[in-house]
């Protein structure tokens, strides 16, 4: 072996080793929550990481507490009965309002996302520098000093239904405001700043020339974005929508707030369930989270290419 | 991308199958069962609870002078590692609203799913009662959670008609001015309470407080279902190998202790909150025969010998080695406890079950654990710190808060404050539920709940401390000084200065930390 190949080979060994040590750092809490999932709570509130023998049935405890300790009553013939209260599935109607609030708010965001950057990154207007770098500014708010306002909201405002058939007159009709409904968990979340921010730079990095093509061809903007703008923006579209899906999973205060009933709760509200002022059944606990990050790693792994394309050409460093 | 799509589907589908796997699959009642109310069939366990406390069975007091033996340790069969799972359901109103009925909102933080079905039992036993009203009982996170959410709601003028809280977020509420005072309502002379309830609930400290009745002004804004105490855990096995048959009784004692049973991975006292905290840090002044507060609790007073005693103490132990913070975080006395490495934690008797799971998976086999109460020190008596919830009733309409409050009342029944208890391994406000408590035995614990099965001992030998209990101040501007005194703890046992705490000599920590905490209580409401 020459000196130059055996130097190439050390440092290749120095950078995987850097980087096997750096993904097994990352990889570390997750392995720890599922070996965790598997652990007597003896063992689990000891630090010990392998179980000494693996108790699966966590997982079937878990189901049980969070369904609320009773079988749940599932019939093949009709499925979709499932989400009913009756039916005693609360886990499955956590996962269900979940994935509805996460793929409406998604939508939300990806739609005002994505006008709003191409506004900023492509149309020229009075105060676009000002008007954008105010609503980065927006970014440094903490969310928690937002909650009140934003609750303040959901009380006044009526949902659209109940509003149409009070103006009507229908019989019976009165305003109902947005709390335990879609609309407080869906609505004030379908437009932020790190989005638009995030569409903004990659439509900054789409060529002029694409655009004066375009116009030779007689595209309007409209026509631009959609033929053109959106089918090369694939990565940046997956990365926000995975990201605010990441973010609407995870929710736990808002949709405490602005929720009542279990009906519209979604899993991590339910998670709380395991959580008891006097302590915690940590192996119980970890079997929930575990079961909560399946459907998030399924899609990850499925979207992966794209997001790290849609993080690399965006410049954000997790 | 569609195969791709189509294994994500199938993926998604059997983790609902999964999800609502039924070990042994029952049908859930028709929706049209649903309207059957509870009360006339009410469950066994509550026939027996009504029967009349015999005159001969102990009074809680006499439980104190005469406590059951230190939990035995149960086969270390890996049965025992697992501790009883819940047994309630979560499950729909039983009792669907009557046309105009007055809806009655209640929100409540009590998560377990045995604790939810409790409160969904009183709601439907009450509407089936009450058809004018209709209250809807939800669970909305820790009392952190419904502190933020109360705030909110009283903001946006949508608050529920009971919330229930700490007495300190109670006492916020009302500066607010969203609470009702409920005096009016306990004295009513159609829906009050009766003079020989309001007179068993009535249970006063030796600082004056009410134990069972949040007071300020002399109103009262929260009433409690049930409390639950402070008390010493300790590890039996460990003290009687050191040569101790007994819990210490004496502060002096509780070193002696601490010198011999702290070798190698074995210590004595975990400094982990809640072992070491401003509670725990509250009786320990008390039971040094400490005032810890001014009588109407706008001074603050532990830089007396009693409070400088205390922290010298806590600095001497963590100097010798003897405290430390336990090996893991949250709870991490409760795991070190149960691994048999600790003598000695502070905890709420609602953990009683949580210890006992703890001691029963140790890899080693279980051994002897109990409670005490905190030692003393001069001629103070061993003591217990009371904590628990309230509930307070907010300001709506005459009607709804007529409604809320008959749903007060109906909790506060002896039955429903029997259940309470042992539901949460609280402590009832009346001596007749307590009493009720104490004839019980271990398996008609277990029908209400069955993790309080194997510690029904523990929970019967606090209950006779009801008598020695002490309770920390509770007006609205202590709750802001809390954390100011946790600083002065964490400064004393680490040694370390911090923008938040300067002194860390006990003397100087105790008086930075009442002029601190004066500071404070003087700038409140301001």
């Amino acid at each position: 072996m020459n000196r130059d190949r055996l130097k190439k080979e050390l440092t290749n060994l120095g950078i995987h080793f850097v980087l096997i040590s750096g993904a097994l750092f990352m990889v570390f809490p997750f392995a720890w929550m599922i070996l965790g999932s598997l652990q007597s709570y003896s063992e689990v509130t000891t630090g010990v990481f392998l179980p000494e023998a693996p108790l699966w049935s966590n997982y079937g405890d878990v189901i049980l507490v969070m369904n609320g300790s009773k079988p749940c009553n599932f019939d093949p013939l009709n499925p979709f009965l499932i989400l009913e209260r009756e039916r005693g599935c609360t886990l499955v109607r956590y996962f269900a309002n979940t994935l509805f609030v996460g793929f409406g708010t998604v939508l939300g965001v990806l739609t005002t996302g994505v006008l709003a950057g191409y506004a900023f990154a492509r149309l020229q207007f009075p105060g676009r520098e000002l008007l954008f770098k105010i609503l980065l500014a927006t970014m440094m708010i903490p969310g928690e000093l937002t909650l009140i306002p934003n609750f303040v909201f959901m009380v006044w405002f009526p949902t659209p239904e109940s509003w149409f058939a009070t103006a009507l007159n229908l019989p019976g009709a009165e305003p109902h405001n947005w709390i335990d409904t879609y609309y407080a968990l869906i609505i004030p979340w379908i437009a932020t700043v790190f989005s638009i921010f995030i569409f903004r730079q990659f439509f900054r990095g789409i060529p002029n020339e694409l655009f004066d093509a375009a116009v030779l061809d007689g595209a309007t903007h409209s026509r631009f974005l959609v033929s053109i703008v959106l089918p090369l923006s694939k990565p940046v579209l997956i990365t926000s929508a995975l990201l605010t899906f990441l973010g609407t999973w995870n929710a736990l205060m808002w949709p405490l707030l602005v929720t009542n009933s279990p009906e519209m709760r979604p899993i991590q509200v339910g998670l709380r369930s395991l959580i008891t002022e006097a302590g915690t059944q940590t192996q119980l606990l970890l079997a929930g989270a575990t079961i909560t990050i399946i459907p998030i790693i399924i899609l990850y792994l499925f979207l992966q290419r794209w997001f790290v394309e849609g993080i690399s050409s965006v410049g954000i460093r997790g | 991308m569609k195969s791709k799509m189509l294994f994500v589907l199938t993926v998604i589908a059997l983790i609902a199958l999964v999800a609502c796997a039924a070990p042994t699959p029952t049908p859930a009642p028709k929706p049209t069962d649903a309207p059957k109310p509870a009360p006339t069939t009410a469950p066994t366990q509550a026939a027996q609870a009504t029967k009349p406390p015999e005159a001969t069975k102990p009074a809680a007091t006499t439980a104190a002078t005469k406590p059951p033996e230190a939990t035995k340790p149960t086969a270390t069969a890996p049965a025992a590692t697992k501790p009883p799972a819940p047994t309630a359901t979560l499950r729909p109103p039983a009792v669907t609203a009557a046309a105009g009925a007055v809806r009655i909102n209640v929100w409540h933080h009590f998560s377990a799913p045995e604790q939810v079905e409790m409160m969904q039992k009183f709601a439907d036993e009450f509407n089936a009662k009450n058809p004018q009203f209709y209250v809807v009982v939800t669970f909305q996170g820790t009392t952190s959670d419904i502190g933020r959410k109360v705030n909110a709601a009283i903001t946006a003028n949508a608050v529920p008609e009971i919330a229930t809280g700490n007495p300190g977020d109670v006492f916020d509420w009302n500066t607010s001015g969203a609470v009702v005072a409920l005096d009016d309502y306990f004295k009513d002379a159609k829906d009050g309470l009766s003079a020989d309830q309001l007179a068993e609930m009535q249970m006063k400290l030796f600082n004056g407080q009410e134990l069972f009745f949040d007071q300020i002004g002399g109103k009262t804004f929260g009433i409690s279902p049930g409390r639950s105490m402070s008390v010493m855990y300790y590890n039996a096995d460990m003290l009687k190998a050191a040569g101790f048959n007994e819990p210490p009784a004496t502060w002096d004692d509780f070193d002696k202790v601490c010198a011999a049973v702290t070798k190698g991975d074995n210590y004595c006292l975990a400094i982990n909150s809640p072992s070491i905290e401003t509670s725990t840090f509250a009786a320990m002044v008390f039971s040094r025969g400490g005032t810890y507060a001014s009588a109407d609790e706008k001074k603050a007073t532990f830089d007396d010998a009693a409070g400088i005693n205390t922290l010298k103490w806590l600095k001497n132990l963590v100097d010798k080695g003897y405290a430390k913070n336990p090996s893991t975080t949250t709870r991490g006395d409760q795991a070190d406890f149960g691994n048999g490495k600790l003598a000695f934690t502070y905890g709420s008797t609602a953990g009683l079950p949580f210890y006992q799971d703890g001691v029963n998976g140790r890899k080693e086999g279980p051994f002897q654990w109990s409670i005490a109460p905190y030692p003393a020190a001069g001629s103070s008596k061993p003591l217990v710190n009371f904590f628990g919830p309230s509930m307070a009733m907010f300001k709506t309409t005459a009607e709804k808060q007529r409604g809320a409050w008959l749903f007060m009342k109906h909790i506060l029944q002896r039955d429903n404050v029997v259940e309470f208890g042992l539901r949460l391994s609280y402590f009832p406000p009346t001596k007749s539920a307590r009493d009720a408590i104490l004839a019980m035995d271990a398996a008609r614990v277990k029908q209400t709940n069955p993790r309080l099965e194997l510690v029904l001992p523990l929970y019967k030998k606090a209950l006779g401390y009801m008598s020695i209990g002490v309770r920390e101040p509770i007006s609205p501007a202590w709750q802001g000084a809390r954390g100011l005194i946790s600083n002065m703890l964490t400064a004393v046992y680490t040694g370390k200065t911090s923008p938040d705490f300067t002194a860390t000599d006990p003397e100087a920590a105790a008086k930075e930390g009442v002029q601190r905490v004066n500071k404070q209580l003087e700038q409140y409401g301001k």
